[in-house]
């Protein structure tokens, strides 16, 4: 994978982009920061050019009962501009370790570079890792 | 990019952050994948099959007639699930830090949704990750 150049929607049947980023050693105070956390999922559509179904929902981890695991929980539903391919954006963070993994699921084809330069702005890790793949690839050639 | 692991995560002999299950399911069952209690019932009841610990109720978006959108969060990370109705076609993804039955879920996917093809992966995610009892005594040695 980690493939920057992937086949186009117009030369196959491809439902969807999806980029799954792992964020290491992020800035401490951001990645509980539920605020920050919500920015992302309700600002990272438009980037995408797609439409929000919904506003970000977003929760913490019971620090109490799993504090090895406290930290954030969000997803934003997201769309097309034809709202024909239903999709979605994820984000889980952990802040014993400034650790951050996303999924990034979108209806259209996008620049995973430019997506991982806004994360690491916000989040500032040391390290990512990343993977960028085609979801739902053998439909025909002129759906979806 | 089936059953996936980096050299970082075998020379290292880390264990990965989490596994991730990469389900597309074509020609599936419409009635099925345009049933919002179908849907709702998958993403509320998945997290216990995988021994997981549900963090809430699945959120869901629904349109009639042309498909579904929903999550549930897991302490574990999250399951998610999208379908189109007119493409018969439906996309599941279960990710969680605790190693699961790959192949029990997807038995259950299956059974639900009833797709006639099926591509999958399974992956790990986060190899370079430092669990975090390992954290400490690394940062206790140096």
């Amino acid at each position: 994978m980690n493939q920057s150049k992937l086949p186009s929607k117009k030369s196959q049947g491809i439902y969807g982009y999806h980029l799954t980023m792992e964020l290491y050693n992020c800035r401490p105070d951001t990645v509980g920061d539920i605020r920050k956390g919500y920015s992302y999922l309700d600002e990272l559509p438009e980037l995408l050019k797609a439409r929000k179904l919904s506003p970000p929902f977003i929760i913490y981890t019971d620090e109490k009962k799993y504090p090895d695991k406290a930290g954030l929980s969000g997803w934003v539903p997201i769309t097309d501009y034809e709202n024909r391919i239903y999709s979605g954006v994820s984000i889980h963070t952990l802040t014993p370790t400034n650790f951050i993994s996303i999924d990034i699921y979108a209806p259209r084809e996008f620049d995973p570079e430019r997506i991982k330069r806004f994360t690491s702005a916000i989040f500032q890790p040391k390290l990512v890792e990343e993977r960028y793949f085609v979801r739902g690839d053998e439909f025909p050639v002129s759906s979806p | 990019m089936k059953n996936s692991s980096t050299h970082s995560n075998q020379e290292t002999g880390r264990k990965s952050f989490g596994y991730h299950l990469i389900l597309d399911l074509y020609e599936c069952n419409q009635a099925t994948i345009g049933d919002i209690n179908t849907c709702y019932c998958f993403l509320d009841t998945i997290p216990d099959s995988m021994a997981t610990h549900k963090q809430s109720r699945p959120f869901v978006v629904f349109t009639k007639g042309l498909g579904f959108a929903g999550w549930v969060p897991i302490v574990e990370s999250g399951v998610s699930l999208y379908t189109n109705i007119p493409l018969s076609f439906a996309s599941v993804d279960i990710y969680s830090c605790k190693k699961f039955d790959a192949e029990k879920i997807k038995e259950l996917t299956l059974t639900t949704f009833e797709p006639k093809r099926i591509k999958e992966h399974y992956i790990t995610r986060g190899d370079r990750y430092i669990h975090p009892v390992r954290l400490l005594n690394e940062r206790r040695l140096t």
